[in-house]
């Protein structure tokens, strides 16, 4: 495709930019107990969650975390933009942007952004493939010309409320996220943002980005079997990464890394571990396979886009972070997972980052480094 | 209109008391009001152009509030430490997408652009390529609002891929169905 991604940045628990990058390749946790962030709603929850501190309980905490992501990521370049994509799954769940990610975002850039604001047309709600959709649909519009420079912004928050939901539902850990674990329990949820550049040759012309990474295909897919479950036979995730690979004209010993969903829960790890024997078949034990939840959170309609950005930064750097919250492999998954307390060199310069989101809904991207 | 590769259709309901729809019938019926009418529109849309492989098809709605009544509902429920049953069937909305792929047992891309009539272009942009690039599949488009009165309003559109035809939309065709859906954002009572 002739789109590529500029200027990715990151925030999170675990900080944003650089910082974050140091604190991933040092193996820290960004995850803190939930009782700490919510002492009033949840006294006795000491389960771990990817809360941005600081954050005030009373106001629209997405909205706090929008002011914190365009002051710290989103670039002077941003003015070259010609359509602000969003992606969130609900946002907040309580007060006046209650499940309305689009009116929080146009009232922030409106008030904070404003030459930015009339660029902004929409949000991409896919659950929690919404953040590697947005990119792949940016892709789509740079590659037919449509625009030359797309800004894609991916955020969420954990309230309360939210947590509560998966607290009930049994998806949020014991006690922290340990994707591919024998001992995992479910997932760490998390809250943050991601902004991106997506452009195509004509606007990488306008840009001087000392960092490029190609977008070299993406697939999508839905499982169409259950609301909450993934497929579990793995099937249709296996179908969206082979989509994706094929989309990319590349063979599975192409890739070199691949940013897993990990999501850490029992049945998203072993879905997705059959998804991706399905498409990789031997070529797996070749490649570095990773997961970031354990430090950073489940950052729920902003993870796509983060861990893509942390695809690229692992792909520039050639070094896959450790699965932070990995400690005793489950072997049935048969993964060449790397465990926590270690990075593992990247061989090659192509990655692949997945999601798996409520629905059923599955998205693959296959990004190269080409620095 | 000989190239024209787009089939339509237009969904309306009197008000929000909407039934369960027979393509759910056996299957996951928790689905909030919007997220039925986005099911029925398709239904309706696929009786204009029975026998397709729905194999593959993608699912693209358009959709400003989302499921804004069980949203309240689960706000509500929070005040008191209630969470809601169904929240993570009924909560995004993504439902009115991945409803419409279960309801159809179709395996393409499924998601829901959140905004108003300006979205409208670059979701068709979109919708036309995975139409022609995910396994000569084709693409089911649907928009859906509130309308002035108490009822619904979805307009639809089928997007079929044309092989070897990867990169082009004629102007018509583009005109032709940009026309179709936004008719249905000048019902939107938002």
């Amino acid at each position: 495709m002739d789109a590529f991604i500029v200027h990715p940045n990151a925030f999170t628990s675990l900080g944003h930019s650089e910082n974050l990058w140091r604190n991933l390749l040092d193996g820290r946790c960004g995850l803190t107990a939930a009782n700490t962030i919510f002492p009033e709603f949840f006294p006795d929850n000491f389960s771990k969650i990817g809360a941005i501190s600081g954050l005030s309980t009373h106001d629209s905490r997405l909205m706090q975390i929008l002011h914190r992501v365009g002051y710290s990521l989103i670039p002077e370049e941003a003015n070259n933009c010609e359509l602000i994509l969003g992606a969130s799954s609900l946002g907040d769940l309580e007060g006046s942007f209650a499940g309305d990610p689009f009116g929080c975002i146009q009232h922030y850039l409106e008030n904070n952004k404003p030459t930015l604001a009339p660029l902004f047309n929409g949000v991409i709600s896919s659950a929690c493939s919404s953040g590697t959709d947005v990119l792949s649909l940016a892709a789509i519009m740079v590659h037919q010309q449509k625009y030359d420079v797309i800004g894609v912004l991916a955020v969420d928050c954990l309230d309360q409320g939210k947590l509560l939901q998966h607290v009930t539902l049994g998806t949020q850990a014991q006690d922290c996220a340990r994707p591919f674990d024998i001992n995992r329990t479910g997932t760490s949820f998390g809250e943050g943002g991601g902004f991106a550049m997506i452009v195509n040759e004509r606007g990488l012309k306008k840009l001087h980005a000392d960092q490029v990474f190609k977008i070299c295909g993406f697939g999508m897919s839905c499982d169409a079997k259950h609301i909450t479950a993934p497929d579990e036979t793995g099937e249709t995730p296996a179908l969206a990464i082979t989509r994706a690979l094929l989309a990319s004209g590349l063979a599975p010993a192409d890739v070199g890394y691949i940013n897993a969903h990990a999501s850490g829960t029992p049945l998203n790890d072993q879905v997705e571990s059959i998804a991706l024997h399905k498409a990789f078949g031997r070529t797996l034990g070749n490649i570095a396979v990773n997961g970031t939840k354990g430090a950073i959170g489940h950052l729920l309609g902003a993870t796509g886009l983060v861990e893509a950005i942390l695809t690229c930064w692992s792909l520039s750097n050639q070094h896959a972070p450790g699965t932070v919250g990995l400690e005793n492999k489950d072997e049935a998954l048969n993964l060449p997972v790397t465990v926590g307390g270690f990075s593992e060199k990247i061989l090659k310069p192509i990655g692949l980052s997945t999601t798996l989101g409520f629905g059923g809904v599955n998205s693959a991207i296959v990004i190269e480094s080409l620095n | 209109m000989d190239n024209l590769n787009c089939f339509f259709s237009s969904y309306s309901t009197p008000d929000d008391i909407v039934p369960v729809p027979d393509l759910l019938k056996g299957k996951d019926k928790r689905a909030d009001t919007a997220a039925r009418i986005a099911v029925l529109a398709a239904s309706n849309m696929l009786q204009e152009k029975p026998n397709i492989d729905l194999t593959s098809l993608n699912v693209v709605v358009i959709n400003r509030e989302g499921c804004k009544s069980h949203i309240n509902k689960v706000s509500n429920g929070i005040k008191n430490h209630q969470p809601a049953q169904g929240f993570f069937v009924r909560g995004g909305p993504q439902t009115l997408a991945t409803y419409t792929a279960l309801a159809l047992d179709s395996h393409g891309a499924a998601f829901t652009f959140v905004g108003d009539k300006n979205i409208l272009s670059d979701a068709i942009t979109t919708a036309f390529y995975l139409a022609n690039n995910i396994d000569n599949g084709a693409t089911l488009i649907t928009v859906v609002v509130k309308n002035h009165g108490p009822g619904y309003q979805a307009n639809s559109a089928l997007i079929l891929g044309k092989s070897g035809h990867l990169e082009g939309v004629s102007s018509l065709e583009e005109k032709t169905l940009h026309n179709h859906l936004s008719q249905a954002f000048e019902l939107d009572a938002n």
